[in-house]
């Protein structure tokens, strides 16, 4: 995917802020194969398979720790590289400021 | 919204790391340093925060010993401490700061959440309202730079629910209230062992 059609598409369809939407294709372009796959799946066709490690998902992240299903496949990206950090993380949960 | 759906499973903690107390030689590093020791010192001895004391109160006694908490690390911060609430939210979220006080998930306070967890919670909360004194009084913290970026931070906030966990953890306002809350966790309950 390239930088203008994924910052567009993050921008109108999911509402990010144009700042946010690039922060997020950085991350795009540097995420593993399989979460590149299933990000590019989303934007053409509006779904993408499941994807499961270390006892997280797609659907748990959405349910769990009410992320979007972009911000479950970035978590599930850093699963998969930093295992043991991004894990202990997610089971501290996280906070708000307003 | 895409139609996906899968199930999960869940794993264990391990927020055994040492205190970090080495003074890199920044001004803003050695003061924060000052704080942990005395946050420590002073918060180890609160005997509502042992684990035998905190099962035997109830939610109201718990949310009064975490507006302890908070009346002494204000203390410690030294700017004005802030009320401590609590809230239905979800699981996965600990808490939050809205600008005038600190709000607690009511579920975690009422259930067997380990009070490591709550007292880690009421101390990052109690940082982000640290971190808001220094950006609306200039000065307050000698490190400008910090400041701007944890001013911008705020202005551009980076949810887990939109950007996932990562990069919600490593923004500026976040790894700093996420490093000094565990510091001063596991410097309280190693002295509690």
């Amino acid at each position: 995917m390239e930088k203008k059609e994924f910052v567009d598409w993050l921008s109108d369809k999911w509402k990010y802020p144009t700042k946010g939407a690039e922060l997020l294709f950085n991350k795009y372009l540097a995420a593993a194969p399989e979460i590149k796959e299933r990000l590019n799946d989303l934007f053409h066709a509006g779904s993408c398979s499941p994807f499961e490690i270390r006892g997280f998902s797609i659907a748990s992240l959405m349910e769990g720790h009410h992320m979007n299903a972009i911000a479950a496949l970035f978590t599930l990206d850093w699963l998969l590289r930093e295992p043991e950090k991004a894990e202990k993380s997610l089971h501290k949960g996280h906070d708000f400021i307003k | 919204m895409s139609d996906i759906s899968e199930d999960v499973s869940s794993g264990e903690i391990d927020a055994t790391d040492n205190i970090d107390i080495t003074d890199d030689g920044g001004d803003f590093q050695g003061e924060t340093d000052t704080q942990v020791h005395s946050a420590i010192e002073s918060l180890s001895s609160m005997d509502e925060l042992s684990p035998e004391t905190w099962e035997g109160l109830d939610s109201a006694e718990r949310l009064g010993a975490l507006q302890n908490v908070e009346n002494q690390i204000a203390g410690v911060q030294d700017r004005p401490a802030i009320t401590v609430t609590s809230q239905d939210l979800p699981d996965s979220v600990y808490g939050g700061y809205d600008g005038e006080s600190i709000c607690i998930n009511q579920g975690h306070l009422e259930g067997g959440q380990p009070v490591e967890e709550m007292f880690d919670t009421i101390i990052h909360e109690g940082r982000h309202a640290y971190q808001d004194f220094a950006i609306e009084n200039p000065g307050f913290v000698d490190d400008n730079s910090l400041v701007n970026s944890w001013a911008e931070n705020k202005d551009n906030y980076l949810s887990a629910e939109e950007y996932g966990q990562e990069t919600y953890q490593s923004q500026p306002l976040e790894t700093d209230a996420w490093n000094y809350a565990e510091s001063i966790k596991n410097g309280v309950y190693e002295n509690k062992e």
